[in-house]
């Protein structure tokens, strides 16, 4: 297992090298922003630990650069910041887990080890299916670049189609799953937001990507 | 007075509105009397020519007395020695005129008297005139009708005038509290901005009243206070970040000797580590101190006299040995003997703040200059070198906490970042200033002013 460690702070970087060495893991050590997106470009790390405050630029940029790269290594952010927004935003560009400074070695440890376990397969933060985007963090839709304004329902639906974009879903599967629990109403309602859809996100593009399968739902197009 | 400004405006009001119409209404009714005498002795002088021409022309007199009598006048005439020759019935016999009256008066005379029955007397006005035959002719008038006339007059008055002047206090207290009506709805929206949305602001209204100019200025004074307080979440944001990255090495570095097998080299090079940490640590605890101190005027400045080339000395004597070891040459400059004004701890603290700057930048065989001198009522202390020079980055923020010349954290070169803020408190508390630029030959150079005169804020202090 290769870790790539993006730490600033030389004392520190080293420390972490050490303990990460006698835990077994091979490390590689960027100390700005630009090596470590280079570094995390070019090689297969299997998690990165990564500092937000670097000398040229933060921590956020680089998670940023290294998915957009298509690097999908398990990110654990730490941060001498308590703040939440740092955190929110943090999660938010692609990280997957963070640590605030100080913190506990075998803790550090312990998380790279789950992070791991889930592996970097991809997982985009924004959803693509065709020209269609959804970014549930800011919670924009755009279609080819152009935004498009949903209520919140709308949005729920639209994701919960993305998500399985190809697959047919059926009504009893969107009210389960985008209505709560204790909703009663019958499945029109259902149609009737699938509509409500297809108006905005369909037809102004001259799009029929939201199919009805007949006697079992609905089918999102792929491409 | 501690009644609310609306109450004392009425009441203001109130007492200035009932002098001013019970005089309009004194004067009303003093002249409405005057006018109604005058109206009465211009009718009874008219009414003694007639008689008097009456009288010579041998009219008979009862005629006259008796037309006189429905509009309440009367007549009586009166032998040159007084006693009564006609007269109306409503005189009697009774002559108007008593003896001094008739040897006194030439020409003629108004009087006024009481006439009729005793039970219910009747003021009248009369006017006595000497005929040239001798005889007197007196003719009268009641002044019953002017009396009327003015009781009807103070009569409405009274009713009037407290009424009017109630109205119009009542309007004057309506008024006020228009007025002050946007001042109250200012008053509750200021009451519910407290410091956790410090981004708050009065709406202001469209006039451009004395209540907008309130709001303006009430508002640049809450941008002000937000302003302050984002600087100090910031800084304590800042120092808790840089507190917390030498307490993570700390920690790491301390865990990892601990987690077993290591041998006695490993942990005294771990050791040496915890303890370099923890001499950061105490040092930039010390410099936080420091700050929060002169920024916030706990401990006082104690100005005193000083010699400035004294000054220049002994700070260019305790940095010697460390300039030796650098290579660095370190000269102190004064080219005449004045006089400094300054707290001397706390003067030293920003001259070795900055010496140890320029120490840190210097090359090997550089040289650093600390000067100082007089200029425009100011006295300034300078400290130049040729160094590297501060990045053209860093000196628009190079007096803030945290911010350091050389990117990223450079712990390991020195600071906490706090060295050049502290010599900007200090030359704030001593309402001086500092100012650092690049020389165009390279190197760094900061200058230190301080007033010429005592003049020590002793508010901050």
């Amino acid at each position: 297992m290769r870790i790539l460690v993006v730490e600033d702070e030389l004392k520190m970087a080293r420390l972490l090298k050490r303990g990460l060495e006698e835990a077994g893991y091979a490390v590689d050590i960027a100390s700005t922003a630009r090596d470590a997106v280079w570094l995390g470009t070019e090689n297969p790390y299997d998690a990165v630990s990564l500092d937000l405050m670097l000398p040229d630029e933060n921590g956020f940029e680089v998670c940023k650069r290294l998915r957009e790269n298509g690097q999908w290594a398990p990110v654990l952010m730490l941060t001498a910041r308590s703040g939440v927004t740092d955190r929110v935003r943090g999660l938010d560009v692609g990280a997957d887990d963070y640590l605030t400074k100080p913190f506990a070695f075998v803790e550090f440890l312990a998380r790279l080890r789950a992070l791991m376990r889930r592996g970097g397969a991809e997982r985009p933060v924004a959803l693509a299916v065709g020209d269609l985007t959804l970014d549930p963090a800011t919670r924009e839709v755009a279609r080819h670049g152009t935004p498009i304004e949903l209520s919140s329902r709308e949005f729920s639906l639209l994701e919960y189609f993305m998500r399985r974009a190809g697959e047919v879903v059926s009504r009893a599967q969107l009210i389960e799953h985008v209505w709560d629990f204790a909703y009663e109403g019958d499945s029109n309602v259902v149609d009737v937001y699938v509509r409500y859809l297809r108006q905005k996100v369909d037809r102004p593009f001259g799009k029929d990507s939201l199919m009805t399968v007949r006697g079992a739902g609905y089918r999102l197009r792929s491409q | 007075m501690h009644l609310p400004i609306r109450v004392r405006l009425t009441l203001i009001f109130f007492v200035l509105v009932a002098l001013l119409l019970s005089g309009v209404g004194l004067l009303l009714y003093l002249r409405l009397g005057a006018d109604l005498t005058n109206a009465i002795d211009a009718g009874l002088r008219s009414r003694s020519k007639t008689v008097i021409v009456g009288l010579r022309a041998g009219e008979k007199f009862n005629d006259k007395a008796a037309a006189a009598e429905f509009d309440q006048s009367f007549i009586q005439i009166l032998r040159s020695d007084g006693s009564v020759r006609d007269s109306s019935s409503a005189l009697g016999y009774e002559p108007a005129l008593d003896h001094r009256q008739v040897r006194s008066f030439k020409g003629s005379l108004f009087f006024e008297r009481r006439i009729g029955r005793p039970t219910e007397p009747v003021l009248a006005r009369f006017l006595a005139v000497r005929t040239p035959g001798g005889s007197i002719v007196v003719v009268g008038q009641s002044m019953e009708q002017r009396g009327q006339a003015l009781r009807r007059l103070l009569n409405l008055l009274v009713v009037a005038l407290p009424a009017s002047i109630l109205a119009v206090a009542f309007v004057g207290y309506l008024l006020t509290a228009a007025a002050l009506r946007p001042v109250e709805r200012m008053r509750e929206e200021a009451a519910a901005i407290s410091s956790t949305e410090p981004g708050r602001r009065l709406s202001i209204p469209k006039a451009r009243d004395e209540v907008r100019r309130l709001g303006t200025t009430l508002n640049a004074m809450l941008g002000r206070l937000e302003d302050a307080l984002t600087r100090e979440r910031r800084l304590v944001d800042d120092a808790s970040h840089e507190l917390r990255t030498p307490l993570a090495i700390l920690r790491t570095e301390l865990e990892l000797a601990l987690s077993g097998g290591r041998s006695t080299e490993e942990l005294e090079l771990a050791l040496h580590s915890a303890l370099e940490e923890s001499v950061h640590l105490d040092r930039l605890a010390e410099d936080l101190l420091v700050l929060a101190r002169t920024e916030h005027g706990v401990s006082s400045a104690n100005p005193e006299m000083m010699s400035l080339a004294d000054t220049v000395r002994e700070a260019c004597d305790r940095f010697a040995l460390r300039a030796q070891a650098a290579g660095v040459t370190l000269r102190g400059v004064v080219d005449e003997e004045p006089i400094l004004f300054a707290d001397p701890i706390r003067l030293r603290q920003a001259l070795d703040n900055l010496l140890e700057n320029s120490l840190r930048h210097s090359h090997l065989a550089g040289e650093i200059v600390l000067s100082g001198g007089h200029d425009d009522g100011q006295t300034w202390l300078k400290v130049s070198d040729d160094g590297d020079g501060f990045p053209d980055s860093f000196l628009a923020h190079a007096f803030e906490p945290f911010t350091r010349s050389d990117s990223g954290r450079g712990r390991d070169h020195g600071g906490a970042g706090l060295g050049l803020s502290i010599v900007r408190a200090i030359a704030d508390s001593h309402r001086g200033s500092v100012t650092a630029r690049n020389l165009p030959d390279g190197g760094a150079e900061v200058t230190l002013r301080f007033p010429r005169h005592p003049q020590v804020d002793l508010h901050r202090i």
